[in-house]
């Protein structure tokens, strides 16, 4: 993959969010939900804050200390995986942060995980969404 | 056997363009409801005078302002029958709704809940900058309020739709007829028409989406077998 591309979260198709220590992203236009381990979690906060993925690889393998090709490897994987899924689309370049990302020890075990749901998809994609404002519901076209 | 009795309740908040047409597409069943009800949830448009047209074959109950939840089980605890059918003001029932699912469940006596396929349709008198795109899917297995039949005492087993949320209160409430164990059919044949316009989408935009996280994370919780406070 191109470390030096810029990711941004594919809004407003997906929200994403803490949720008591959990990282909870939905896709809209899919239907499927998703949950990170702890290490994809500092991942998706990089990638929240809008760092290049170089600078989050750089930071990925400094928490891991351990070996880097391995290390690199599970981070293209993962990065694959959150553009398959639509959760992140490339960006023009932005205003990338201009302090380096920290990043906590990693688990390197643990690897890198999305967790992918599908039980609710066809309730996500048909839920009516109603109580709107006062206004209710629009008025047709005069 | 004799038929069983059936309630439709309609959730109502300032829907005067589409009510009637989800009450014609009821009162339209090849298989008639027992009862019809309207819950009004506070309209301050003409909601309320349309549900009066129809007297004495639907009946009007209004309630202050609460959300779809609050009004839908505003209708359970009033609705007589032994089964249960929901309908959003903005959609339409096919007219052998009732009949399919009423037969179904006739045959199924394990079977809990019924659902259909849902048909989803852009609204058609909205101009052409008001549409919103057509969906991908039109149509798709309902796993939708409005296409459901069930049994009130499996109603009962799974509880009130929670008012917590002022939207995705059905996901929630799906959740957790899952999670009792309450047994769901999807019949092949369309039971229900939605209707797309601007504010299904425009909805998803907006800060109260975040409800649906809230919801999923319960949901993964329950999953894992996490005790809820």
């Amino acid at each position: 993959m191109n470390y030096r591309a810029i990711f941004r979260i594919n809004e407003p198709e997906v929200i994403a969010e803490e949720i008591e220590g959990e990282v909870i992203i939905l896709n809209f236009d899919s239907g499927s939900y998703y949950s990170l381990n702890e290490n994809a979690m500092g991942i998706w906060r990089l990638l929240q804050a809008g760092y290049p993925s170089t600078a989050i690889l750089g930071a990925w393998q400094a928490g891991c200390a351990s070996d880097e090709e391995q290390v690199a490897a599970a981070f293209t994987t993962f990065m694959e995986q959150l553009q398959q899924e639509r959760l992140i689309v490339p960006a023009a370049l932005a205003a990338i942060p201009a302090d380096a990302p920290l990043m906590t020890v990693m688990n390197p075990a643990e690897g890198l995980a999305l967790q992918k749901f599908t039980d609710l998809q066809n309730l996500l994609l048909l839920d009516p969404i109603h109580d709107v404002d006062e206004m209710g519901w629009p008025h047709p076209a005069p | 056997m004799s038929q069983p009795t059936i309630s439709v309740i309609i959730p109502v908040y300032n829907s005067e363009c589409y009510l009637a047409a989800a009450i014609e597409s009821v009162l339209r069943q090849s298989t008639p409801a027992t009862e019809i009800l309207v819950i009004d949830d506070g309209s301050s448009d003409g909601s309320i005078a349309i549900t009066q047209r129809y007297a004495p074959l639907v009946h009007c109950y209004q309630q202050p302002h609460g959300g779809p939840g609050a009004a839908r089980n505003l209708g359970v605890s009033v609705a007589q029958s032994e089964l249960l059918a929901f309908l959003d003001a903005d959609d339409l029932w096919l007219p052998d709704k009732l009949e399919h699912q009423l037969a179904h469940l006739q045959r199924h006596p394990e079977v809990d809940m019924v659902f259909g396929q849902v048909e989803q349709f852009v609204s058609p008198e909205l101009a052409p900058d008001q549409q919103p795109a057509a969906p991908a899917q039109p149509i798709m297995a309902g796993l939708h309020v409005g296409a459901m039949l069930i049994r009130r005492h499996s109603f009962a087993r799974v509880g009130a739709f929670a008012t917590t949320w002022t939207i995705g209160e059905f996901i929630d409430w799906y959740g957790r007829a899952q999670t009792v164990g309450l047994q769901a059919a999807i019949l092949p044949m369309v039971v229900m028409r939605r209707r797309l316009h601007q504010t299904n989408l425009t909805r998803r935009t907006q800060d109260r989406r975040s409800d649906y996280l809230q919801i999923l994370k319960m949901r993964l919780d329950e999953k894992r077998g996490h005790k809820q406070d």
